[in-house]
């Protein structure tokens, strides 16, 4: 399974010289805990950061600063772990864990942004993997009983 | 597995009277998304709500005060879902996950809270009994080969 069949789009985004309150504003109205920041100087979308509501709350914390005198580029998370699309769900799995992120954006193969890819998206890939196991494991003790049924009822009398 | 057996001892816990701007140097300090809201009666500290990074940044966006002048109970989310630490976990996940909750505070049997429950620590716990299994049966498919070996 590779991480274009798992990842979410659209992918919501914003740039480093926004005000922090119009990319927090945007978060809130779309409902997602983070935004991919990208490069305004390429006409094709290029992860350069990633903004989360912690980068918000830490950010006015370290910086002594409010919300509303701050842009995105003076809180975001630079150079963000980015994960191709046809990388293969496991692989991206240990680059997240490697790097101790809970989101990654994706990009294609030239670098250009084409989704996001989160803990809460590869949970049920591992998990639907789980429940197919479990389906073996389930399916085959059920015809072990028929199994030997057959067998005695083949049994010379 | 019951809740107490799993459950994380050390809660980051503000006080609903609290600014929020404690809250937030608190979180960043801990390093946490949340953290637990108490309030103090003379018997012990009881959850009385749950405050989230994204909580302070609503609360910012709707109003002009600065952080140090709204206090928490004002924002924090109430009525939490609270588990005791004798339920059993299997349950408590079902609770959890009917809540819409990824995390949730834990009282013992006086009511006073004693711990915090979460998403990951549940993930952790499942993926080590998985761990555990896989180690299992990579163990016993190494004696079949044992045995396969012997009788020819």
């Amino acid at each position: 399974m590779s991480i274009a069949e798992i990842s979410s789009a659209p992918v919501y985004v914003t740039t480093a010289d926004q005000p922090l309150a119009a990319a927090a504003r945007e978060m809130c109205a779309r409902g997602v805990g983070a935004l991919v920041v990208i490069d305004t100087r390429d006409a094709q979308p290029r992860p350069v950061g990633i903004l989360t509501d912690r980068d918000i709350v830490c950010g006015q914390v370290t910086r002594r600063a409010d919300l509303h005198c701050l842009t995105v580029d003076d809180v975001m998370t630079r150079n963000p772990l980015t994960l191709c699309a046809d990388a293969a769900v496991s692989e991206a799995i240990q680059a997240i864990s490697v790097r101790g992120v809970r989101r990654a954006p994706v990009v294609d193969r030239s670098g250009v942004l084409v989704g996001i890819v989160t803990l809460d998206d590869l949970l049920p890939a591992l998990a639907q993997q789980l429940g197919e196991l479990a389906g073996i494991a389930d399916a085959q003790a059920r015809a072990l009983p028929a199994a030997v049924a057959g067998a005695s009822t083949r049994r010379p009398a | 597995m019951k809740v107490g057996d799993l459950c994380r001892r050390d809660v980051v816990s503000v006080s609903a009277d609290a600014p929020l701007s404690a809250a937030a140097q608190l979180m960043c300090e801990q390093q946490v998304g949340a953290v637990i809201v108490t309030a103090a009666p003379a018997d012990g500290p009881i959850a009385v709500g749950v405050l989230t990074d994204r909580d302070i940044v609503r609360a910012q966006l709707e109003g002009t005060a600065a952080l140090s002048e709204i206090r928490v109970a004002d924002v924090m989310s109430r009525e939490p879902l609270v588990l005791t630490e004798d339920e059993q976990l299997d349950e408590a996940v079902r609770r959890m996950r009917v809540r819409g909750v990824r995390r949730a505070p834990v009282v013992g049997a006086g009511g006073a809270l004693t711990g915090i429950i979460s998403f990951d620590d549940v993930l952790a716990h499942i993926c080590a009994n998985l761990a555990a299994l896989a180690c299992l049966t990579g163990r016993q498919s190494r004696r079949q080969d044992d045995l396969t070996t012997y009788q020819i």
